[in-house]
């Protein structure tokens, strides 16, 4: 656990404010989003496999922390660039992991990245 | 005098051909004061050094060949002028660019990206050998682009100026600058996915249109990234070509040393040729205004050294032609 402090601490302000949303995000004016989208926060342990065919990378095992999620992908919280393509094999909840693809990467602060997904099989 | 072009000709320049080499199609020549094309050469027979010499002579640099011969014109400049280091150098680059730009347009009309990644790839060893064969200065190579505004004329202007700029820095061995001419060719592969109508809108762009546009660096890469053919340093050209050494660029964002080297003289680059060349909605800014729109943002959004070298180069060359 101790390791999940310390790499999820850079990547929000205050932990308490990060996890004391839930609940429903409220939609925008021009939100186009199929599906509506709530606050999932936690800390996630997640395989992020190197993007396909790029030789000699292995796939890595960190944490990450989730931000919300809707019924075709969540977004998340990394210490790294992820780039678009990418995979990335998320649990959630404890159960078995979920795939995803990177479908976006913004970067937020220094070491500090915002990662959207979508899931890559039905749940 | 009525023009051969819109007879259905196409005009070939004579210092493109080569001596004793044999056009698979037939020569036409405009004598002054003629409207009607007259044969020059019939197809297969071998043009004759005196005649080549006999035309410059008499001041003639264009031949004419039906524009149903065009392909086997360019099988003509593949086989005899591209590799010839002996042909001049603005000859060699109008073969290779009019070489190039019907393959990369006909691939791109069939979705191809197999092929497009391929003709880019040619184009890429074929200018790293143009460039090793004849040291051209960069005023020398400069002055043989285009400046219109064809998406084409725009990729194959920066892949050229990416050479021109690398070379320049430091890079030397044939296959960087082969590697960074195809990553130059390919880095707007994105665009193709953006409606025309935005590309060449001359109002303010929304919102989501400017979406759209943002999008294109991010769907080149995807689109790349799944082949196994380009390396990292040519896909990031392609992702990060709108990066900012500040943070303010797209796709991600990212700063300074994050932003990978090729990637950030691209995007010096990119810049310059789209003030310069002149599109259907606005006129080219001019390369003093490049310059200075570069040197303005040198350290901020673009890199100082890459700005320094370029803009340099470019003030001599404008200095060249006005004195």
């Amino acid at each position: 656990m101790s390791s999940m402090v310390e790499i999820g601490a850079p990547l929000v302000e205050s932990m308490d404010d990060f996890f004391d949303r839930s609940g429903q995000i409220p939609a925008s004016f021009d939100d186009v989003r199929r599906f509506p989208r709530f606050y999932f926060r936690s800390c996630a342990e997640a395989i992020i496999h190197p993007l396909a065919k790029r030789p000699g990378a292995t796939p890595a095992q960190k944490f990450v922390l989730t931000c919300d999620l809707s019924r075709t992908g969540l977004r998340l919280l990394h210490n790294e660039q992820l780039f678009p393509g990418q995979r990335l094999d998320v649990v959630l909840n404890g159960q078995s992991p979920r795939p995803t693809e990177v479908v976006w990467c913004k970067r937020l602060a220094p070491g500090r990245y915002a990662v959207g997904c979508h899931f890559t099989t039905e749940g | 005098m009525q023009s051969l072009q819109s007879l259905g000709y196409l005009p070939i320049a004579t210092a493109g051909l080569s001596p004793s080499s044999v056009l698979s199609c037939d020569l036409f020549i405009q004598r002054p004061g003629r409207t009607f094309a007259e044969l020059f050469r019939g197809q297969n027979y071998p043009i004759a050094a005196d005649d080549l010499n006999h035309l410059r002579e008499s001041g003639i640099d264009h031949l004419y060949i039906r524009l149903a011969d065009a392909d086997a014109y360019r099988a003509y400049l593949c086989e005899h002028v591209l590799h010839d280091p002996k042909i001049p150098l603005g000859v060699r680059m109008n073969a290779l660019r009019e070489v190039t730009r019907v393959a990369f347009e006909d691939a791109l009309t069939a979705d191809d990206c197999a092929k497009v990644v391929q003709v880019a790839s040619n184009f890429g060893s074929d200018l790293a050998n143009i460039v090793a064969d004849q040291s051209p200065a960069f005023g020398e190579l400069f002055k043989t682009l285009e400046h219109d505004y064809y998406t084409f004329t725009h990729v194959c202007n920066v892949s050229v100026y990416l050479v021109m700029l690398a070379k320049g820095l430091g890079t030397s061995a044939a296959a960087d600058l082969a590697a960074l001419a195809t990553a130059g060719l390919l880095h707007d592969l994105g665009k193709r996915n953006v409606p025309q109508q935005i590309l060449n809108k001359s109002g303010k762009l929304t919102d989501e249109e400017w979406a759209q546009i943002m999008d294109h660096p991010t769907s080149g890469f995807r689109e790349l990234s799944e082949r196994g053919d380009l390396s990292w340093n040519q896909l990031m050209v392609v992702y990060q070509h709108h990066e900012r050494l500040d943070g303010t660029g797209y796709p991600t964002g990212v700063s300074g040393d994050e932003i990978h080297p090729w990637a950030r003289l691209c995007s010096v680059v990119d810049v310059f040729d789209a003030m310069t060349c002149h599109r259907p909605y606005r006129k080219s800014a001019g390369s003093k205004a490049a310059c200075e729109h570069l040197r303005q943002r040198a350290g901020t959004w673009f890199d100082r050294e890459a700005v320094s070298w370029w803009t340099s180069q470019v003030d001599q060359v404008a200095a060249e032609t006005n004195s």
